[in-house]
């Protein structure tokens, strides 16, 4: 299915278009020439068409082949002169857009229009808006109409943004009039996933429906919010209604784009009934908080003042990793080092990562105030590193598996519930794209009910007998499914939560753990699963996962590169036969070390600190993870099967 | 269908032969390597072509890399070589030993990749590009003085360069640090994939900066024709393409 945005290289258009291509649609962009669309390129199945909604013609080609329009095209300037340009663009547009859809036999058109439409006083934007929303109304097409208060979010160049801006860089904070007026805004992914939603969706058509954030609040004490997340104490200075408007007039006169609009200004001001009953019935609308918007405005803008204050324990392969990313992320500062060896001390100082080394855990914590650590040693050592942060109320990283044994793995869960910490566990293929979209497809049911799957995870690394804590039950805790085999454990629990059963079989040609590892799962919902996991394969020189799932309707190969799927009959946005999805037709993140996740990863647990978001594993599941290796171990030395409790 | 560059990595020894005899005898003359000695000697055999090499070499120190990381295989590498190795590389290694035995890695690397360039210098590679987990590692760390040790290296005739997965932050560091790299070797492919900042971004900098930039891609033979279309008109020096089915 092809769908036409127009205004596509805009705040809401590029959250749109990406927001399309990751579910699977075809996009052809609309945008002008002088369009900057570095944000909307680059994606999979999406196409640029340079048109102007001023031209009809160019809106004909534009709507040729195309099932949906979206249309967010407008023209938002206040200026008196731009007066007719607003009209041309907005109502004149419509006009043009309704006459190419309805040539082409477009039937679908979702409008965003705006609730600058429902004021009273009106500038150019909701005057014009209004008016063409009665065009789409009139138009005889399958219409709905969005009616977003202001949209804010991550990227935006809106009131919103500017409004940050100015809290942060002038020394008081100025109000315009009392304050007392409430705002709603709209975070800029609850549109985009909005206007997703109904594009199939038939209870919406020739409807007309508010959008707005989850929560109402009081200009001043939005601002109030801002001043006390970003730990100032800025004074709040109230300037009269009259003196603001005369002043936006006056830039408005001087300035191309203002940094506020008569249009914003009115908006303020003027309250408007929000009714979000209708869209949560019709579609399930359910927006984030506020506060959580703020939050990740906040941290786009790397506005936090303070940076979150780190430790690094452990300081091998994985802890040079992770010191790296602390030390590249913005809103970091690595303060303290800590590892057994004090070899690695000067290859860490020689690669840049600079903070006071220690030896002893004990100095290392006492050493300075922490806001978290990145663990990063072999699991027998966890959970003793672990206790000692809890007893300080440090968050952490740790690095998978959680802990050498059960036992211990469900001593840190209930220290990091008791002192209420923020954790986050290594399970880096959550952050993977492609097991994100093999997540997608799996839970929107494309395969029908899921069958049985089969899955296994290779790697050429023991052929012979080998020495050192990795190969020691004492210190590594298990061998092959612990170190290896626990990523694809984790990713059967992301997929298909706990299995009723397991019964397994180990094998140990070269070391005192497991170099070969078997296991059959069976689920409570009929699911039944295979296991094979082994480090002494041929031909593997990294780590290789591969999970075949089978349902009713069809399979689905999940590989690290791609995934295969081959349904009977076509659901979603899958056609019946193959569809080979690619990684590098995938997002991917802004920046990377180490491979694929790590980045976001550690980003994410980053993030979590500043209380945005909550981090995809926490030691919960890795706790899950660990109770599904033990079964397996358990399984094969009591040779039976195993009933999870 | 002919690749016009093939990066040489990723497979089985034996695939990774049947691949290079394959593509020559279609006609490819630019091979991108890492330091394997069957493949050097498999292409020394050749006619005609041209070599570009990656250091220091990952993927055959893969089960070290797993154990200790790659600055640890690093160490580990260059602790085994002995003295008279060491000589081969250069006298001024010797006088570095007190550096090398206190693992400081700035002093490592140049050594790491005079090891490999031992065998690689018997085809005279072009270019020599350092491996992207160092570049990257190098500017997540703002590590200016280890990008500028490995660009001072002396190989030959072989110009020296960069590889990396964040094209834009290279561009950035290069800048900043005041350092100039002959060539980058970075993705670059048709939907935009891993071509940070952006896929406009890097098309850019081919365009207006005045250097030599390379691309690699990883591929399938149906992505093939796509990929080689989009690749032949940005303005690469050259395309290495590493078919993944």
């Amino acid at each position: 299915m092809k769908i036409l945005v127009t205004g596509a290289s805009g705040f809401i258009g590029s959250n749109l278009v990406s927001l399309l291509s990751e579910k699977g649609y075809s996009v052809r962009c609309f945008v002008r020439k002088s369009s900057k669309i570095d944000l909307i390129s680059g994606y999979k199945n999406v196409e640029i068409f340079y048109g102007d909604m001023k031209n009809e013609s160019s809106l004909f080609e534009a709507t040729k082949d195309i099932a949906v329009v979206i249309h967010l095209a407008a023209s938002t300037s206040e200026k008196a002169s731009a007066k007719s340009e607003s009209h041309e663009v907005n109502v004149q547009g419509a006009k043009h857009l309704v006459k190419a859809c309805q040539k082409n036999k477009v039937n679908r058109l979702i409008v965003v229009s705006s609730q600058s439409t429902k004021r009273k006083r009106q500038g150019n934007y909701g005057l014009t808006k209004k008016l063409a929303d009665e065009v789409f109304k009139n138009s005889g097409l399958d219409w709905t109409i969005f009616k977003p208060s202001l949209v804010y979010g991550p990227g935006s160049k809106g009131l919103f943004t500017k409004i940050l801006k100015l809290i942060k860089s002038l020394p008081v904070i100025f109000i315009i009039g009392s304050g007392k007026y409430k705002l709603q805004p709209t975070y800029v992914n609850d549109l985009a996933v909005a206007l997703v939603s109904i594009i199939d969706n038939k209870k919406t058509i020739e409807k007309t429906y508010d959008l707005a954030g989850k929560d109402q609040v009081q200009f001043k004490e939005l601002i109030k919010q801002i001043n006390q997340e970003l730990q100032m104490e800025k004074k709040l200075v109230h300037v009269p209604f009259w003196l603001c408007y005369l002043g936006v007039k006056f830039l408005s006169l001087l300035t191309k784009n203002p940094p506020i609009t008569i249009d914003n200004l009115l908006g303020l001001i003027q309250e408007t009934e929000i009714d979000l009953n209708p869209a949560i019935t019709d579609f399930d609308y359910s927006p984030i908080s506020l506060q959580q918007g703020i939050k990740q405005m906040l941290w786009d803008l790397s506005f936090y003042p303070d940076k979150k204050r780190i430790g690094i324990i452990g300081l091998g392969k994985m802890g040079l990793l992770h010191a790296s990313i602390v030390n590249y992320l913005p809103n970091t500062q690595i303060v303290a080092l800590f590892d057994v060896s004090s070899k690695v001390k000067n290859y860490i100082y020689s690669m840049n990562i600079k903070a006071p080394f220690f030896n002893d855990v004990d100095k290392f914590l006492e050493s300075t105030e922490m806001d978290a650590v990145f663990i990063s040693v072999p699991p027998a050592f966890t959970w003793s590193i672990i206790e000692k942060c809890a007893k300080r109320n440090i968050n952490f990283f740790v690095e998978k598996p959680l802990a050498s044994s059960l036992e211990y793995a469900q001593k840190i869960v209930d220290v990091t519930d008791e002192k209420n910490l923020i954790t986050s566990v290594g399970y880096m293929y959550s952050y993977k794209e492609i097991i994100l979209k093999a997540k997608e497809i799996i839970d929107s049911n494309i395969l029908g009910k899921v069958i049985a799957f089969e899955a296994t995870a290779y790697i050429t690394q023991v052929l012979s007998p080998k020495k050192g804590w990795r190969y020691q039950k004492s210190t590594a805790g298990g061998g092959c499914m612990s170190l290896h085999g626990t990523h694809l454990l984790y990713l059967l629990y992301f997929f298909f939560g706990l299995p009723n059963k397991i019964l397994s079989r180990l094998f140990y040609p070269y070391s005192e753990v497991e170099d070969k590892a078997f296991a059959k799962l069976l689920y409570g919902s009929g699911i039944k699963g295979k296991i094979k996991v082994s480090w002494s394969e041929e031909g593997f020189p990294k780590l290789t996962n591969k999970i075949k799932i089978i349902g009713e309707n069809g399979t689905l190969i999940i590989n690290e590169e791609d995934l295969i799927l081959n349904i009977d009959t076509k659901k979603g946005p899958y056609n019946d036969g193959q569809t080979v999805i690619a990684r590098d037709e995938l997002h991917f993140a802004s920046f990377e070390l180490g491979g694929e996740g790590y980045f976001t990863q550690d980003q994410d647990f980053i993030k979590s600190l500043f209380k945005q978001n909550p981090v995809k594993v926490n030691v919960e599941d890795a706790y899950n993870v660990q109770k599904l290796l033990q079964c397996i171990y358990d399984s094969f030395e009591q040779k039976k099967e195993i009933t999870l409790k | 269908m002919n690749v016009p560059g093939l990066l040489i990595g990723g497979q089985e020894k034996k695939e990774k032969l049947d691949n290079i005899d394959l593509s020559y005898e279609k006609g490819t003359k630019d091979f991108l390597i890492y330091n394997d000695s069957d493949i050097i000697k498999k292409l020394s055999s050749f006619k005609n072509i041209e070599s570009y090499a990656i250091v220091p070499d990952v993927s055959s120190y893969v089960r070290d890399m797993t154990k200790h990381g790659m600055v640890g295989m690093g160490i580990r590498k260059i602790k085994s070589l002995g003295l008279f190795n060491l000589l081969r590389i250069s006298l001024s290694a010797i006088t570095k030993i007190r550096k090398i035995l206190k693992q400081d890695f700035k002093v490592l690397l140049p050594i790491l990749v005079k090891v490999d360039y031992l065998e690689l210098k018997k085809l005279k590679p072009n270019h020599v590009f350092l491996h992207y987990q160092m570049t990257d590692l190098a500017l997540a760390n703002d590590n200016k003085e280890l990008i500028s040790k490995f660009l001072s290296l002396n190989l030959g005739s072989a110009k020296l360069g960069l590889m990396t997965q964040n094209l834009s932050l290279l561009e950035e560091k290069l800048e900043k640090w005041g350092l100039n790299a002959a060539s980058i070797l970075a993705p670059f492919n048709y939907n935009g994939f891993a071509m940070r900042n952006s896929k406009e971004e890097c098309e850019k900098m081919v365009k207006t900066k005045n250097k030599n930039y390379f691309s690699f891609t990883f591929t399938s033979n149906a992505n093939l024709a796509n990929e080689l279309n989009y690749l032949q008109n940005i303005g690469l020096k050259r395309n290495f393409i590493l078919i993944k089915d």
